[in-house]
């Protein structure tokens, strides 16, 4: 088989070329020792199948970004067929110099200039023929998005395709230096390419009068999140609800029914431990398909990179990107979906400071242990200010851990960002990429999470003797932690419970105290004392959000070790933070 | 001559020369912003936060913090 790349610099439409040449067929995968993921597509190209590769965007074949150093890698450790080139025809001033450098690299390479509508827009003067005399090498003007030029387009490939060369690797020591190839870039350009003198003012421009303006840009911003974040719940929760109900219906109506013959414990294995799983993974799915299709609205307009103007200021203080704060505010609606967004953040540093804070914005399913438990621990005019100030303590933490970590995860301060003009999204484009991801994620959740349900289950079944279970027993090994908090033993499995999904958290502490749903509140308040109750809710909110997430996190930072830092640090915070909050109202008192 | 982030706004200008590390060199030349190139200076965030450059058709956010190192003319 034969193995073509896509190359270019970021935002050239790489990934919607990809999608128009390979459509749903797609994979979005591990490869051996990178720490990103990548995808690739098999097409069938002049009689031959081609394996398709969808490489990250880079500026500069010499530089040391985190997706330059991918790309070298990738471009040394694995031989090519050919390289596809893809270049915004409006920008050839800045694109060919990596033209140069693929070409010096000696692999076989087409070039394909993409963006032709923004181009002839521009009033751009460009002679393909000309350039692809002087470059040597096929060169086709498409638009990937309204497919112009395609004839032409899958003829040059068709044509790569068939060729019989050997693949071969690329000759990174021939790569010319950043100045040289911007030099040859520049004679290659003489004559074949050409601005106008004056550009023509589009619509762009008028509507960042708006959406950048100095002091009405971040209110609409502002807009624009509440905006998002609901669509994604007015969508979303319905759809998930849908799933869920489907799920428990197959549950009761079928599940129940088959495994009814097996003996107890394995009925009790295979329903609250397995089946609770994968149910926990499933109903996933549909806030992560919306979310991803309105974050690839926001990004692919081009809105992120105004997003990211508005907040710069105060997100370079702490050691983030603007994009960061998107991916922040999200996460009060689901910290999964978050974290998988982080990867639009191309810095691997900046990347993992962002999740390290993603998991302290209180999430709507600990929004729902909060409203219960501040429901019946304070008077109604109270509540919603005990909901403020756990909003405002979450903030607070996030705040706190970017301060202390921004060093250990500094990005580099040369940071740039292209604002792409407003630009219309693809719908299929849009679709294809939502359908990855939430593939990709449930194939790594499920197993992830199977495996923590299962040993939640294993510890609230094995018996420990005296009819006591090992969870029993965990409550009164845990003592020493569990007592300066004024954490009750019992609550121990609740805590462990909400480790895997705060969803089941109220569920499991009815479970606890043997009352049904309806009566957990007056249990609660029977059981636990007031200052108890406010620290176990306290501790609930900072410690980990839930197994999804940290599966999230294994899966984009691709480190054991960088996941339990994020585990063992929200943990120990949760515990300081409920500690001071605890004694202190017992030195009050 | 005056560095960047002292640029008056809405102003087209000459890049003079980059007092900038090798790696940080490459990133802002891959933006068109190397020396002799005309740029204009379209926008600057409140509070501190990034500039808005025009090089050729490409518009970019580029942080003051960067921006004091760019060496740059008012072009007529
Ligand atoms: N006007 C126009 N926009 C395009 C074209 N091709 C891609 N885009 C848009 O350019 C943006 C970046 O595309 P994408 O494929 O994500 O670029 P990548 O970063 O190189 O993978 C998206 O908003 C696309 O919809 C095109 O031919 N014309
Ligand atoms: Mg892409």
């Amino acid at each position: 088989m034969k193995r073509f790349a896509l190359i270019g610099l970021p935002n050239t439409g790489k990934s919607t070329l990809f999608n128009r040449l390979t459509g749903m067929s797609q994979r979005v995968g591990n490869w051996p020792g990178l720490t990103v993921d990548l995808t690739s597509a098999r097409v069938l190209l002049g009689g031959s199948m081609v394996e398709l590769v969808d490489l990250p965007g880079v500026n500069d074949l010499t530089g040391y970004t985190d997706d330059e150093a991918v790309v070298r890698d990738v471009l040394m450790s694995t031989a090519f067929d050919a390289v596809v080139l893809v270049l915004n025809a409006a920008q050839l001033d800045r694109q060919l110099p990596l033209a140069m450098q693929i070409l010096a690299s000696g692999l076989p390479a087409v070039v394909v200039l993409n963006m032709a509508d923004e181009a002839r827009l521009m009033g751009i003067k460009l002679d393909v023929d000309a350039l692809q005399h002087k470059l040597g090498v096929s060169v086709a003007l498409v638009s990937a998005k309204r497919m112009e030029g395609w004839p032409r387009l899958m003829d040059m490939l068709n044509r790569q395709a068939s060729g019989t060369e050997p693949a071969v690797h690329a000759q990174l020591d021939k790569v010319p230096e950043t100045q040289e190839a911007i030099a040859l870039a520049h004679a290659c350009l003489q004559g074949v390419w050409s601005l106008p003198p004056v550009l023509p003012v589009g619509q762009t421009e008028k509507v960042d009068a708006w959406l950048m303006h100095p002091w009405l840009g971040l209110p609409l911003f502002f807009g624009f999140m509440a905006l998002l974040f609901n669509l994604t719940y007015q969508i979303g929760t319905p759809l998930q609800d849908l799933v869920g109900s489907g799920l428990d219906w197959f549950k009761e109506a079928a599940l129940g029914h088959w495994l009814a013959p097996l003996p107890a414990i394995v009925q009790s294995l295979l329903l609250d431990g397995i089946w609770q799983g994968v149910s926990t993974v499933l109903t996933f799915a549909p806030i992560l398909f919306v979310f991803f299709i309105l974050m690839a609205m926001v990004e692919d307009s081009g809105y992120l990179a105004r997003a990211a103007y508005l907040t710069d200021a105060f997100m370079a203080r702490l050691g983030l990107d603007g994009r960061g704060f998107v991916m922040q505010l999200m996460g009060f609606g689901c910290n999964v979906p978050a974290i998988l967004g982080t990867r639009v953040m191309r810095e691997r540093k900046q990347r993992l400071l962002t999740m390290l804070i993603i998991p302290f914005s209180l999430c709507s399913a600990r929004l729902q242990v909060v409203v219960f438990f501040s429901g019946i621990l304070f008077r109604p005019q109270q509540a919603p200010w005990v909901l403020l100030l756990l909003y405002l303590l979450s903030f607070a933490v996030a705040i706190f851990t970017a301060w202390v970590f921004k060093h250990r995860y500094r990005g580099n301060e040369a940071f740039l960002l292209e604002l792409p003009p407003y630009r219309l999204p693809g719908l299929r484009h849009m679709l294809i990429r939502a359908t990855g991801e939430v593939r990709a994620f449930l194939e790594l959740a499920s197993s992830f999470i199977l495996m923590g349900v299962v040993l939640v289950w294993l510890v609230s079944h094995i018996p420990a003797g005296h009819d006591k279970t090992l969870a029993d027993m965990l409550g009164s090994v845990m003592a020493p932690v569990l007592d300066p908090i004024g954490i009750r033993h019992e609550l121990a499995v609740a805590l462990l419970v909400g480790f895997v999904a705060k969803e089941i958290l109220l569920g499991g502490l009815a479970v606890i105290y043997g009352v049904p749903e309806a009566g957990l509140g007056a249990a609660l308040l029977h059981h636990l004392d007031w200052a108890s109750a406010m620290s176990f809710l306290i501790f609930t909110l900072i410690y980990v959000p839930c197994l999804s997430t940290v599966a999230a996190i294994r899966r984009e930072s691709k480190s054991r070790a960088f996941t339990a830092l994020s585990v063992v640090w929200s943990v120990l915070l949760a515990w300081v933070i409920a500690f001071v909050f605890y004694q202190g109202v017992h030195a009050l008192r | 001559m005056l560095s960047l982030d002292k640029f008056p706004l809405g102003c087209k200008g000459v890049v003079d020369s980059l007092e900038l590390s090798d790696e940080a060199f490459r990133r802002v030349a891959a933006f068109g912003l190397i020396p002799g190139s005309r740029f204009s200076l379209s926008r600057r965030a409140p509070f501190g936060g990034p500039l808005v450059l025009e090089v050729g058709c490409t518009r970019f956010l580029l942080r003051r913090s960067l921006a004091r190192f760019i060496q740059v003319k008012v072009a007529e």
